[in-house]
């Protein structure tokens, strides 16, 4: 309850700076900071340094959610099949001076994730596959609060950035098995840039520190299931499954990048981002024994040209690559509950890359029409050592987007969207060692191989609705209903997103 | 002055990449457990036979062989710590070179097979 006292005084804080710095042109500072067009080549914006001429207009936005989510199946057990969310976020991003930006966020969302299987830890698509879990799952409850705030000082040639997200999360089941997770995230970023005169030149350097404690109870007489330390392809480790039903997570990570950018917006645009973090995942109730280290590697790369004029277009390549190693500690022998680690050993290792290479088109009149689209190839592999295990497929993908934004009366401005992916798998391969193997195991794996390995069409709609009128100064509000399809080989769905708001 | 700041870059972006080649893998996976009998000093074995198993204790796996050699017997294996259980029969004669024949156990509940090769000892108990 106090927690969220706190919360709620900082979001009125955030109002109260945020209205002092608001500006007249409210209509071009919605169309600017909500055009996809500006979403492209958009990589530099990690670096707080080149957030000072992110945007042309100050804007700041509250707003209050609910997003809905269903598939007939789950995709993945560990992920559900669904959720519903009702939140509200704050953005601001505000020009201070000729010098001097701020920008930052505050959010709370609460809500539920449907039908989990094989997970009992928060955050599984960053600690996977080093989690608990067991066979049983069943819906989540979830609450998460962020905080985001960065600043930007431009002082001679040279700007300087500094940016600092906080995420706090609490997921937990009020029935049997009842999973508690607390994730403390905390991100800090720091960039310089030089302006060349036509170009920027920036780098930047940034940490985290991230933290878990995750732990499954059992209060029905009705008896207790294993949970299961998971090791990556449907493997668990023998020794510490079953009652070790506590894990903690530590990690600290850290990320640089190097960007060039044009001063006006038009030209060349490059972009490369590294980050690094090892998770320890620890077994409190084995005198904190460190069962695995997640090394997760992040790559991203993109390379560009846009230009922004009454007709604008870009075209860009780039590439994300993410790499995941995970060393096994070999325990020891036990001396009063106390294990030694003996040994360590790389026994999972898996690999992403997506490529892509795409094009966009911007007509400003009276009216602003964007175009996106994109062609990409996606390439996962994963494996496990002894016994051996492997998996792996390629995607090839297509996708469309297109934009309208316009006046439709004097105080409404309409932003429509809509988007159509489509992901056809290539190849696939998949290597399971089924007499070592469990059924459950089996069934598990077995069933993350048909889904991921099918064919998706994704189509999305948004339609949202701007009211200012001008008595009202540079207040607006805003209505936004989107809406989208999940078709695939075994799992289709439906996703609904209702908000409204207001703009200043 | 651009290429000054150019050089500071990428000097930063070397000694960042350098900083980045943080974890290599530790991919020193098995290596050749050799188990030896121990037998008393009053006997002397001509012939053992049976079967050496030994339990990975993480993750359950095991390996078997039943190939001595005198006394020892050799099993390529996952590195980490073991239980070691052995049953058979030796065929020993002793001080007053009188032969016998007797089956035997041997067991140990905690070995670590970490070494090149790795060594482990079990005492023989006749049954």
């Amino acid at each position: 309850m106090r927690k969220r006292k706190f919360i709620l005084s900082l979001l009125m804080l955030s109002v109260c700076t945020i209205v002092h710095g608001s500006v007249a042109d409210t209509v071009t500072a919605i169309n600017e900071h909500n055009s996809i067009f500006g979403d492209v080549l958009s990589l530099q914006k990690n670096n707080p340094a080149f957030m000072n001429n992110a945007y042309d207009k100050q804007y700041s936005e509250l707003r209050v959610y609910t997003d809905y989510e269903k598939l007939n199946r789950p995709i993945l057990y560990e992920l559900g099949d669904g959720h519903n969310y009702a939140g509200i976020n704050i953005n601001s991003y505000i020009k201070l001076n000729n010098t001097t930006t701020v920008w930052g966020s505050a959010s709370y969302r609460s809500g539920s994730k449907k039908d989990i299987k094989w997970n009992s830890t928060a955050d599984f698509s960053t600690l996977y596959p080093y989690i608990m879990g067991d066979t049983l799952g069943g819906n989540l409850n979830n609450e998460r609060y962020t905080f985001s705030g960065g600043c930007a000082t431009k002082v001679g040639r040279l700007t300087i950035g500094e940016l600092i997200y906080f995420r706090a999360e609490h997921e937990y089941r009020t029935k049997d098995p009842r999973p508690r997770s607390i994730v403390t995230d905390l991100s800090m970023r720091l960039g310089v840039s030089y302006d060349l005169g036509k170009y920027l030149l920036g780098t930047g350097l940034g940490a985290r520190f991230y933290k878990q404690t995750n732990s499954v109870e059992f209060f029905k007489e009705d008896g207790v299931i294993p949970e299961y330390q998971m090791l990556g392809l449907g493997m668990y480790h023998q020794r510490f499954s079953g009652n070790n039903t506590s894990s903690y997570y530590k990690g600290t990570g850290f990320c640089y990048d190097i960007n060039i950018s044009p001063t006006k917006k038009n030209g060349m645009y490059l972009s490369a981002e590294y980050n690094y973090i090892p998770y320890k995942r620890i077994l409190p109730d084995m005198n904190s024994f460190p069962i695995t280290t997640l090394y997760l590697y992040d790559y991203n790369g993109e390379i560009g040209w846009k230009t922004v004029q009454k007709f604008g277009w870009s075209c860009f390549a780039g590439i994300n690559y993410e790499k995941r190693d995970g060393d096994e500690h070999v325990a020891g022998n036990s001396s009063s509950g106390e294990y030694l680690v003996i040994a360590d050993m790389t026994m999972f290792h898996s690999h992403k890359t997506d490529s892509y290479i795409g094009g966009a088109l911007n007509f400003n009149g009276r009216t602003q029409w964007n175009f996106t689209g994109r062609i990409g190839y996606i390439d996962c592999a994963s494996n496990y050592i002894f016994p051996i295990s492997k998996m792996s497929f390629s995607k090839l993908y297509e996708r469309i987007e297109g934009q309208f934004i316009g006046n439709i009366k004097n105080d409404i401005t309409v932003n429509c969207i809509l988007s159509a992916s489509y992901f056809h798998n290539q190849n696939k391969d998949i290597t399971l060692p089924y007499t070592a193997m469990d059924n459950a195991n089996i069934n598990l794996m077995e069933y993350t191989y048909s889904n991921i390995t099918g064919n998706y069409l994704i189509i999305s709609a948004k339609v949202r609705a701007d009211y200012t009128p001008s008595n009202w100064k540079s207040y607006g509000m805003f209505i936004e209903l989107g809406g989208g399809r999940f078709e695939g080989n075994n799992n289709n769905g439906n996703k609904i997103y209702l908000s409204t708001g207001i703009t200043f | 002055m651009r290429k000054n700041i150019l050089g500071i870059l990428l000097l930063i972006l070397f000694l960042l990449n350098i900083l980045s080649a943080c974890h290599d893998d530790n991919d020193d996976y098995t290596t050749s457990a050799n188990i030896t009998i121990s037998v008393p000093d009053s006997i002397n074995v001509e012939k053992m036979q049976g079967t050496v198993t030994v339990v990975n204790l993480n993750n359950k796996q095991s390996y078997s062989s039943s190939e001595f050699n005198g006394t020892s017997t050799l099993i390529d294996v996952m590195r980490g710590s073991y239980s070691i259980n052995v049953n058979g029969t030796v065929l020993y004669h002793d001080k007053q070179n009188i032969k016998h024949t007797k089956s035997f156990r041997a067991a140990s509940s905690y070995s670590e097979f970490l070494d090149h090769p790795a060594k482990a000892s079990v005492n023989i108990i006749f049954m």
